[in-house]
């Protein structure tokens, strides 16, 4: 797919396009193999400049082929980042403080109306469910530790919480089929 | 292999659930390294399915996060928390009324000239009574300008009577059109003498 200069590049209309198409999509699925929301949006700038390097070579379907430049770039980014992390920790370690960088917990992949119609959702729950996805979610607490909080078996918190990810989910596949 | 991966092998676990689990470091080495080959394009094992069901799972994660944000700092007590609404609650109004009465103030303040000038406009025909009694009055003394040559000339040899020597009936208030005239002939000698005698 040369462009209008004769180049072997993609137009960079084109890459804007894909930009604004798949660039929410991208984020949150860099967020998820990253599990580091800054680290996700470097990687996401570092995609979309191989799209408009290297767009036109594509083969497969654009979407895929996002989602392989993503993955690579991740799993590059997670090899550096696990190299640079062993030495930080081990610096962190010799000053006596931790390395953990608290998640940012908000993102711009969601909107308000999908908040609110997440919050509905919620409120729909059974109690026990709506206990155990916010201290999963908003409380960030292991299941195993959930368990031992709430007294009750492990495979109980995880059912609950498998039915009430299934319930949400479902109540916004409307939202999210976009 | 940790409990909630043997719990999990007891299930037949929905790839949605499977992504939620992975975002969320609940998996064993083996279970990530096990989804990890379905997010591989290169993998044989690659679904896409498995990359939107991660997608998915970010984004409904992120929703529960901000709806479950409270709405109020977490830190105060429910009924502190009542009272800090409500205080806030009245603060707003009252800034609101405050802010309300300013700008009314500063609105009437700027249209009252507009109102008056267009007052005066809309009063303009009351003046010209005014103008009309002044236009009578320059007629007045036009007239009487114009007669004054008739009346009086100064050619003609005209005995005039001392004022004090008129009768009574002749001595009247001069009026105010009058005086206005004959200071606006000023120099003229006869009128003069008319008038101080």
């Amino acid at each position: 797919m040369p462009n209008s200069d004769g180049e072997d590049r993609i137009e960079p209309d084109s890459v804007a396009d894909l930009y604004r198409q798949h660039a929410v999509e991208m984020r949150a699925f860099l967020a998820g193999v990253l599990r580091d929301r800054e680290l996700a949006d470097e990687v996401l700038q570092s995609v979309f400049r191989k799209a408009l390097e290297k767009g036109h070579t594509a083969t497969e379907n654009i979407r895929s082929w996002l989602f392989k430049v993503a993955w690579n770039e991740a799993m590059l980014v997670r090899r550096v980042q696990t190299r640079r992390a062993s030495g930080l920790q081990k610096a962190a370690r010799s000053r006596g403080v931790s390395a953990a960088v608290p998640e940012e917990s908000e993102s711009a992949a969601v909107r308000q109306e999908t908040v609110d119609q997440v919050r509905r959702a919620i409120h729909l729950l059974p109690i026990e469910q709506q206990i155990i996805v916010r201290m999963r979610i908003y409380d960030e607490k292991k299941f195993a530790v959930i368990a031992q909080e709430l007294k009750v078996p492990l495979g109980t918190v995880l059912s609950r919480m498998r039915a009430a990810m299934m319930k949400l989910e479902k109540s916004l596949d409307q939202d999210f089929g976009e | 292999m940790s409990e909630v991966a043997k719990q999990s092998e007891l299930n037949d676990e929905p790839l949605s659930w499977l992504a939620f689990r992975y975002i969320s470091d609940e998996m064993s080495d083996v279970e990530v390294a096990d989804f990890e080959s379905r997010l591989d394009y290169d993998s044989p094992r690659f679904e896409l399915a498995a990359c939107e069901a991660v997608v998915r799972a970010v984004r409904l994660s992120d929703a529960v996060v901000l709806a479950s944000e409270p709405a109020v700092p977490c830190f105060a007590s429910p009924s502190s928390l009542d009272g800090t609404f409500r205080r806030d609650v009245v603060a707003r109004r009252i800034s609101l009324l405050a802010a309300s009465i300013t700008v009314l103030a500063v609105g009437w303040a700027l249209a009252l000239p507009i109102s008056s000038s267009r007052l005066e406009v809309v009063d303009s025909p009351a003046p010209p009574r005014a103008e009309h009694s002044f236009d009578m009055s320059g007629e007045l003394v036009q007239i009487w300008a114009s007669s004054d040559d008739e009346l009086v000339s100064p050619t003609e040899d005209v005995q005039l009577l001392p004022v004090d020597d008129l009768p009574e009936h002749f001595r009247t208030d001069v009026p105010d059109w009058l005086l206005a005239a004959v200071q606006s002939r000023g120099a003229s000698p006869t009128s003069a003498e008319v008038m101080e005698n």
